[in-house]
């Protein structure tokens, strides 16, 4: 007996319809409960939330990482920024923007790896930087008066020597 | 540019992911400074641990700067710190429990060459903070006033363990302890995953067996020159499936009975140091070799009773093995050729004083495993230059 995969309609928030195995959606813990909960239903599941393009990179992860085993929750003590794979890297290679709405879509679908993916790709690109260069790489205002900067260094730079 | 407030770098909860990335200081420091909420969110992170470590030439500046912090009112992260490491240091009494009392949620304390502090002043620690770990190992070498801290008395351990119920390792350099505050250890540290005792010559059955019987997460346990008989390695075989590392150094009174037993209920074992346990024999070896495969370490020095027969099995059976010590041990070459064909993973070999060992073996071994570690062996025969420091002792240590 041949078992049908399903497939699972999402639509992006300009209204464009994607098509994609079930088992591929339910990397989304989100996409997996509602999945659960709706039952055997052709309605598709609105995303407002994400565009068809970023949608597009989802699913791309999500195709290629769907026969992953699920992450156990020892695994989120051992934390290192090194160990990401070529597939993943070039997945993460795209410009900031793309790259923070990868991560505001892994946090609202649920999706750990990813995640944890796009958050360890920015780790990286702060890594190695002083804070005048990761102000400028991510154009971030600086709002502390120089008093505040100050205390800050006062009671923080016992750890600076290592 | 302004960024809406949905930008992953203004929400508090993915800035603490990405930081969790970053826990080097070096990397994380420099995170403070960004801007106020990234400042809100990296310095508790950097609060959790503060390893300072000191040395005979080399002050340690971090160590300073850090108590100068906790001698001001306004500490806003103190309650943070989790985790404090000290090594040769400077430290008063007073010091440390002031730290203590302003770090309330401090649950890992080590301590390490630090002369001046008092028994006294762990087990005020301790009322304050509820330890889960305690490290204290003052070594006298070097230092002219030798620590109290280096000879704990047990009515001080007894406070400590009636005031930790949650301690989970504990490591002791003190030569005094006695079967009594280990006792009280057993009944108040029900959790405990780690014991490492040093010189324990007044430690015996009575308190081991009673921490075995209590402590069924056990997973590591070091006893020095303690006289524990094989009784308390049966119960421990029976009560802690979960041991992973048994370090009996110049306990004399074991014999093969006690590590089989061990060995066979407790098939993770990865370690085993019974350097100094002449009365171990080749069945307590082929034991190991047979029950336990995930075996890492093995160290059998002057066990002169220990024989090819054992060790080829070790060889032949224990494919994750990385470090063998077996100065004295009674082998020859057959040990070395099964060596060197099987334990693709061993990267230090101890093999001094094994007087029956010839140098085609040995070096038909480094041939096979040029990275290898061999203390003491002089490469004068080998006709290119190797990498490894043959002076250096091999990465053995527990």
């Amino acid at each position: 007996m041949v078992t049908e995969v399903k497939r699972v309609k999402l639509t992006s928030s300009e209204g464009t319809e994607f098509q994609v195995d079930r088992n591929v959606a339910e990397r989304s813990v989100l996409l997996k409960n509602m999945l659960d909960d709706v039952g055997e239903s052709d309605c598709a599941i609105p995303l407002p939330n994400v565009t068809g393009p970023i949608l597009t990179k989802v699913i791309e992860y999500c195709t290629h990482h769907k026969d992953d085993p699920p992450v156990s929750h020892e695994d989120e003590f051992k934390k290192g920024s090194e160990d990401i794979d070529d597939w993943d890297a070039e997945f993460c290679k795209v410009d900031q923007g793309t790259l923070f709405e990868l991560i505001l879509s892994a946090n609202y679908l649920d999706i750990k790896p990813l995640l944890d993916l796009t958050c360890k790709t920015v780790a990286n690109m702060i890594k190695g930087k002083s804070p005048d260069e990761i102000r400028r790489t991510f154009n971030i205002e600086n709002d502390f008066s120089p008093a505040e900067e100050e205390q800050v260094k006062f009671e923080n730079d016992w750890c600076e020597e290592r | 540019m302004t960024y809406n407030k949905l930008h992953p770098l203004y929400l508090p909860e993915i800035l603490t992911e990405i930081f969790s990335y970053l826990v080097t200081y070096k990397t994380l420091y420099p995170t403070l400074f960004v801007n106020r909420l990234w400042y809100f969110c990296s310095a508790p992170i950097l609060w959790r641990k503060a390893d300072f470590i000191g040395g005979l030439n080399n002050v340690c500046i971090g160590w300073r700067k850090f108590k100068k912090v906790m001698r001001e009112n306004r500490k806003p992260h103190a309650s943070y710190l989790l985790q404090l490491h000290i090594s040769s240091c400077k430290v008063s009494n007073d010091e440390l429990y002031g730290i203590a009392r302003s770090c309330p949620n401090l649950r890992h304390l080590k301590i390490k060459w630090c002369c001046g502090l008092s028994d006294r002043v762990i087990s005020k620690i301790t009322q304050i903070c509820l330890l889960e770990s305690l490290s204290v190992s003052c070594n006298s070498k070097g230092i002219k006033r030798s620590s109290e801290l280096n000879n704990m008395k047990d009515t001080t351990l007894c406070k400590i363990a009636n005031s930790c119920p949650n301690l989970q390792y504990l490591k002791l350099g003190s030569s005094k302890i006695t079967d009594i505050s280990l006792r009280t250890v057993a009944q108040s540290c029900i959790n405990l995953r780690c014991l490492k005792l040093g010189y324990s010559k007044h430690i015996t059955d009575i308190s081991i067996i009673k921490i075995a019987q209590n402590c069924p997460y056990l997973e590591y346990l070091g006893l020095q020159t303690s006289n524990i008989t094989d009784a308390s390695l049966k119960q421990i075989a029976e009560s802690c499936p979960k041991l992973l590392i048994l370090s009996l150094v110049g306990c004399q009174k074991i014999t093969d009975g006690g590590i089989c037993a061990i060995s066979s209920a407790c098939p993770n074992m990865q370690l085993y140091a019974l350097e100094d346990c002449e009365g171990i024999t080749d069945i307590s070896v082929k034991k190991i070799a047979q029950s336990n495969l995930n075996l890492k370490y093995l160290n059998l020095v002057w066990c002169h009773l220990i024989s090819d027969e054992s060790i080829c099995e070790i060889a032949r059976l224990c494919p994750k093995l990385e470090g063998l010590q077996l100065e004295s041990c009674d082998i020859t070459d057959t040990s070395i050729y099964a060596i060197a064909h099987s334990c693709h993973n061993l990267r230090g070999l101890n093999i001094k004083d094994c007087h029956y060992l010839s140098d085609v073996a040995i070096n038909t071994l480094i041939s096979r495993k040029p990275n290898i570690i061999i203390p003491g062996w002089n490469p004068a025969d080998m006709n290119s230059g190797s990498d490894t420091d043959v002076n250096s002792e091999s990465g053995i240590s527990l």
